[in-house]
């Protein structure tokens, strides 16, 4: 593995609660522009591992780097605005506000009182309202804008999560179980729109429990068993690796 | 709302205000003039409180932290008030952000219960303070409003309109732009809005503050057009008093903070007849309210959801929303 052009890199990270391990010495790369899975059966660290890149719980031992930086520690806004996006596994919209200002959320980055209050504030206003309706518009919810986001269905609420964090302009945007609670037909809207992204030149990170999304439209899948790193590969050579399958479907000599 | 609507607000209140002028009652003056006073103090809280969800049980304390240095300053130094105005807003912006740095990291129902204690303390300084307070006895003989020879209630009844429509205009301004969206994304779940970049701690510092010091300039107004504070106007039923007024009003909402101010205001000396039962009529407005308008009259969040997801918040599930907000 070149170490080079690594957007991020997780070196032998461990994260400890009290005598559970549920991270364990993960060290992994995602390069520019690539679409990665993530996966691993419920309980396998997947949400920690996700929670230590994106500042929410810091490591126990280990470092991030991202774009060669080293964010080990940084808080979530500070990830945030270096361009890691990221969505929630169990929806985290604002449900009193518009979706338009849901998704502005998203663009705002600093807050500086002085600005919102001088001249200076209206030209941050018009290009947080700029990147607010382009993300709109390529989620495909540009006709809810004034809706309340509360009265958005559920597939479009996901879809809500995922403008709000590209309107950060991200460089990498992690995707925590995008395909939950959607039926075939959303979740292959959604495997299209990821495909989009990443045709973009977004490099994507894709943490899911289901494997057919991960399978479908990943380059390459790493997977996580009870905390650690137990395969890094293309989606065929993991489908059939035996480790895998053990920590899927147990094995029978327990 | 409409740039229009705002024009007809505005021209209506200064018809009102004209009118008041013209009249010359002085009672009514003074009640005109109270209630502006609450109005700025609602629009400030609804600020902290409507908009970013940091539910403040002393405001009446950043509100007294404003009269008393307006009334120190004019008193034993004679600050004309131009200067106390800006100078009580200061103090109590200080006095916020010294407070806020150690609670800010505290949230939901836990700041709330900070800020009422904080605001007992604030209260217990002012009446035990004796040397620099006077105590219970109170400050007397603050001057009036006066300027280039225009002095009397008309011209305080004129510049404490001047001063609550800069305040309205202010906390409008902040609440609808992009900083009333950072703010809202606080209140709606903070450790969302810190995931998506926003300095949550930053922005509760600055809001906190903003909104302390607003309520000080309304504290300054109050003690010279008053003339005369003690402790007891900064205690904390009055906290509870505003907090009522942009519940009523509806939290979130300039509108609203200006009703409801208005209604809690005005209503108490309209039912003067009933004596001591008219703070029962008083409750009764904010109960009915509660019970049949939870959004207030134009609030853009239900006071009932708002106070449940303060006590909800600790106990949900994803990583980091259980801890600190930094």
């Amino acid at each position: 593995m070149s170490t080079d052009a690594a957007l991020l890199e997780l070196r032998q990270l461990t994260r400890r609660f009290g005598g559970l391990t549920a991270v364990d010495n993960v060290s992994a790369q995602v390069m520019s522009g690539e679409l990665v899975g993530l996966i691993g059966p419920n309980g396998a660290g997947k949400t920690t591992l996700f929670n230590l890149i994106s500042g929410v719980t810091p490591p126990t031992t280990g470092e991030i780097a991202f774009e060669g930086r080293r964010i080990t520690g940084a808080r979530p806004f500070e990830v945030a605005r270096m361009g890691v996006g990221r969505t929630f596994q169990n929806l985290r919209i604002f449900p009193n506000m518009t979706v338009f200002d849901n998704v502005s959320v998203g663009a705002i980055g600093d807050i500086a009182l002085g600005d919102a209050l001088t001249w200076r504030g209206r030209a941050r206003a018009r290009s947080i309202s700029e990147v607010s309706t382009e993300m709109l518009d390529k989620v495909g919810l540009a006709a809810f804008a004034g809706e309340l986001a509360a009265n958005l269905s559920y597939g479009k609420r996901k879809m809500l999560e995922i403008a709000r964090a590209l309107a950060g302009r991200p460089k990498l945007l992690i995707l925590d179980e995008p395909a939950a609670g959607l039926n075939d037909t959303e979740t292959a809207d959604l495997a299209r729109f990821i495909q989009r992204l990443r045709g973009e030149g977004l490099t994507i990170l894709l943490v899911e429990h289901d494997m057919s999304l991960v399978m479908r439209v990943c380059s390459r899948v790493m997977v996580l068993a009870f905390g650690r790193k137990i395969a890094d590969a293309s989606p065929a050579a993991v489908q059939s690796d035996p480790a895998v399958l053990d920590a899927y479907l147990g094995t029978g000599d327990e | 709302m409409s740039a229009r609507l705002n024009l007809v607000l505005v021209l209506a209140l200064g018809a009102l205000l004209a009118g008041l002028v013209a009249l010359g009652s002085s009672y009514f003056h003074q009640i005109a003039i109270t209630t502006m006073i609450f109005v700025i103090l609602s629009a400030s809280l609804n600020l902290i409180t409507g908009s970013a969800g940091l539910l403040s049980l002393g405001h009446a304390a950043f509100f007294g932290v404003g009269a008393y240095a307006a009334a120190l300053l004019s008193t034993r130094l004679g600050w004309p008030f131009w200067l106390t105005l800006p100078a009580a807003g200061a103090a109590a912006a200080a006095v916020g952000a010294l407070v806020a740095v150690p609670t800010m990291r505290l949230t939901s129902i836990y700041f709330a219960v900070a800020t009422l204690g904080i605001g007992e303390m604030i209260y217990v300084t002012m009446l035990n303070w004796v040397g620099f307070t006077r105590g219970p006895m109170g400050i007397r003989s603050i001057p009036g409003l006066e300027l280039w020879g225009f002095k009397g209630i008309a011209f305080a009844l004129v510049v404490t309109a001047g001063v609550m429509l800069a305040v309205l205009w202010l906390v409008h301004r902040l609440v609808h732009s992009y900083y009333g969206n950072a703010m809202r994304a606080l209140r709606e779940d903070d450790a969302c809005a810190d995931a998506m970049g926003i300095d949550v701690g930053r922005l509760k510092l600055q809001a906190f503050s903003v909104a302390c010091a607003l309520a000080g300039v309304a504290g300054a107004l109050f003690a010279h057009t008053t003339g005369y504070i003690s402790p007891e106007s900064f205690k904390f039923g009055e906290s509870i008093l505003v907090l009522s007024m942009i519940v009523v009003g509806g939290l979130g909402s300039v509108y609203g903070s200006v009703i409801g101010a208005v209604i809690l205001s005005v209503l108490p000396e309209l039912l003067r007849e009933l004596g001591s039962w008219r703070m029962i009529a008083v409750g009764a407005v904010l109960f009915l309210s509660i019970l049949f308008l939870p959004r207030g009259l134009v609030g853009e969040v239900s006071a009932i959801e708002l106070i449940r997801r303060q006590l909800r918040r600790r106990d949900r599930g994803d990583g980091g929303a259980r801890r600190v907000a930094w």
